[in-house]
């Protein structure tokens, strides 16, 4: 599966795409913040998107919501993987349409899963 | 300064002065009525005096009859009668009546008694009956002239009263109701919330005095509270910057440390893996300690919103001991729960009071000797319920109780070897219970256990429907 991960964070970067590409087995593409993955998510098909929190440019929550209002990527599952773990940042992030969200610090396994269990879903739907 | 006492104590100086000066005056005119009416009556009784003599003096037979004698003696009297309301009517002087009249009517008098001559007495009272009109005139129009000025003064002093009166009215309104109601208004405007307040053209009086001093003292409490707000969004801003900066690093060590155990980055030597372990075992607690203090913080801040609802208190309990069970088998320990009524419910943020429960119990469970058990039980009272967690641990000796609920009061026991713990369970459960407007205490004997308990004010026990009992 195509992903793409936005995270300004070199270390934390590299831990997500290690994760995904040996544990998931995912082919990633990364990027450092919000207004690339949006051009990036307009430019080529991703099957699913995570993204950081807080970001320059753009953060996460914008860089959800346009993909969101933008039609071709408005059916892309995110994914938030962000510090801020309260309960209303939470909510919030599902409110601007985020199918997971995982709060750092976060085991690369149990990330895996998630996006896993996602990306089942999506199939799921897809066909009906 | 006392502006409006002045103001006012002149206004009042003033009715005061006009009714003591047309008290007078009028009092003075009904005595000088009185005077002239007294005066008018005296004359009108001499005039009618005279008038019954003449009419006896043309009763010939009469005049006969009393003899030339007793005739004077008569005439004598009616002399000294007159005479004498002569010198009171003399006091009409006064009144400035022209008394011409009575000058001539002493005069004719006088003649008569020379000549003791009946006709002559006779020219005379008819002189005086023709000069009544000449004395009464001047005496009515006198009266007239008292009424009118009595009215003059009657309506200046109406005038004055009114424009006292009003004057006084629109001075209570716009010095005094209307700069109150404002003010009041100004209050009321604060009390909501507005704390920027138009600047005020404030009089110098005693309101405008109140209204200054309130401004300042509204500005003082509005930059205070301004102050307040910078000093909370301070302490948010640092919440979150602390959070995030801390989260950041911890994120990239333990995501490290976790793909390089997977395996999944290179095959790992027996002693790596070991040491890598310790560095993930150790990170992991550090996050914990982290998310402790941060957990913290914000309740000290009072920016830990409670989401709170009614949920069952045998549902949160369970939820608990399910999220303890790996702990129990590690340490061979068991936990019941007795007692817990199943219609009990308890209003609280269910995710906190988890918190709360999973630390007394994973304590409980820590300090529980090998194969003993932890009990959980509930106590409804009339204001809330206790929820209990007792074990068989070695206690708590009564000096120590005071600190067991003060961050970092962890201390190293045998059995924290075990699970190193990071001394913020406890703080953190008190700052929880306590939101939640309960308390939170402990009993122990020490060699033989400690019974935590905490208590939570919002409870009520809902009827066990049949749906509801299938369900549990
Ligand atoms: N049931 C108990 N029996 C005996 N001592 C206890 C018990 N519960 C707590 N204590 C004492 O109180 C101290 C503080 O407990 P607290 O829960 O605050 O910290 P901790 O358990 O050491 O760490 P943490 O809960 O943050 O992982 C413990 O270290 C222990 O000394
Ligand atoms: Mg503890």
């Amino acid at each position: 599966m195509k992903i793409l991960l936005a995270e300004d964070d070199p270390s934390i970067q590299k831990i997500a795409r290690l994760a995904l590409e040996r544990i998931g087995g995912h082919t990633v593409t990364v990027c450092d913040n919000g207004d690339e993955a949006f051009n990036l998510a307009k430019g080529a098909r991703f099957d699913l998107i995570v993204l950081d929190g807080m970001m320059p440019v753009m953060d996460g929550l914008e860089t959800c919501q346009a993909l969101k209002s933008h039609p071709p990527t408005s059916t892309i599952p995110i994914v938030f993987l962000t510090a801020k773990g309260q309960q209303s940042d939470i909510q919030e992030g599902l409110r601007a349409g985020a199918a997971g969200y995982i709060v750092k610090p976060f085991d690369p396994a149990k990330l895996c899963q998630e996006i896993e269990s996602i990306l089942e879903n999506q199939r799921l739907q897809v066909p009906a | 300064m006392n502006t409006i006492q002045k103001q006012l104590s002149g206004l009042l100086w003033v009715l005061f002065i006009v009714t003591v000066v047309n008290s007078g005056l009028f009092f003075k005119t009904h005595r000088d009525l009185q005077e002239s009416y007294e005066e008018v009556m005296r004359v009108e009784k001499i005039i009618s005096t005279l008038v019954d003599l003449q009419e006896s003096f043309f009763e010939e037979s009469k005049f006969q009859r009393h003899g030339s004698s007793s005739y004077k003696k008569l005439l004598n009297e009616v002399r000294q009668d007159i005479r004498r309301d002569f010198k009171d009517l003399k006091v009409l002087m006064k009144l400035k009546v022209s008394l011409d009249a009575l000058d001539e009517i002493e005069r004719q008098w006088s003649r008569a008694q020379q000549m003791n001559d009946p006709t002559q007495l006779l020219i005379y009272t008819r002189s005086l009956i023709s000069n009544k009109q000449r004395i009464l005139k001047p005496l009515g129009e006198k009266v007239q002239e008292f009424t009118k000025v009595t009215n003059v003064y009657m309506v200046i002093y109406l005038v004055i009263f009114a424009l006292v009166v009003f004057t006084t009215t629109l001075y209570l309104k716009n010095r005094i109701f209307a700069p109150l109601n404002r003010l009041n208004e100004r209050m009321r405007l604060f009390e909501a919330g507005e704390h920027t307040l138009d600047p005020v053209q404030a009089r110098s009086d005693e309101i405008g005095v109140l209204e200054r001093q309130f401004h300042q003292l509204a500005d003082r409490v509005a930059h205070t509270v301004e102050d307040l707000k910078e000093i909370d969004r301070v302490k948010t801003d640092f919440i979150s910057i602390v959070s995030h900066e801390l989260r950041t690093p911890m994120t990239s060590v333990k995501g490290s440390l976790s793909l390089l155990l997977s395996g999944t980055v290179g095959k790992l030597d027996d002693d790596t893996r070991d040491l890598l372990e310790i560095a993930e075992k150790e990170s992991d607690r550090l996050i914990r300690l982290i998310n402790d203090i941060l957990d913290l913080t914000k309740m000290e801040a009072k920016k830990m919103p409670l989401n709170k609802r009614w949920v069952s208190l045998f549902d949160s309990i369970k939820n608990a001991t399910q999220g303890v069970a790996g702990l129990c088998d590690m340490l061979h320990v068991k936990v019941t729960v007795t007692d817990i009524p199943s219609s009990l419910e308890i209003y609280v943020d269910t995710d906190r009071i988890q918190q709360v429960l999973t630390n007394l119990l994973s304590n409980a469970i820590k300090f529980s000797p090998k194969g003993s058990s932890v009990e959980v039980f509930a106590e409804p009272t009339d204001s809330g319920a206790w929820i209990r967690i007792s074990d068989k641990g070695p206690g708590i000796r009564a000096e120590d109780k005071s600190h067991l609920f003060q961050k970092f009061s962890s201390k190293d026991t045998p059995q924290s070897k075990v699970i190193r713990g990071t001394g913020l369970g406890l703080a953190i459960s008190k700052a929880i219970v306590e939101q939640h407007g309960g308390r939170i205490e402990v009993e122990s004997v020490p060699g033989s256990g400690s019974v935590f308990s905490f208590f939570i004010p919002d409870t009520r026990f809902i009827a066990i429907t049949q749906a509801t009992k299938e369900a549990a």
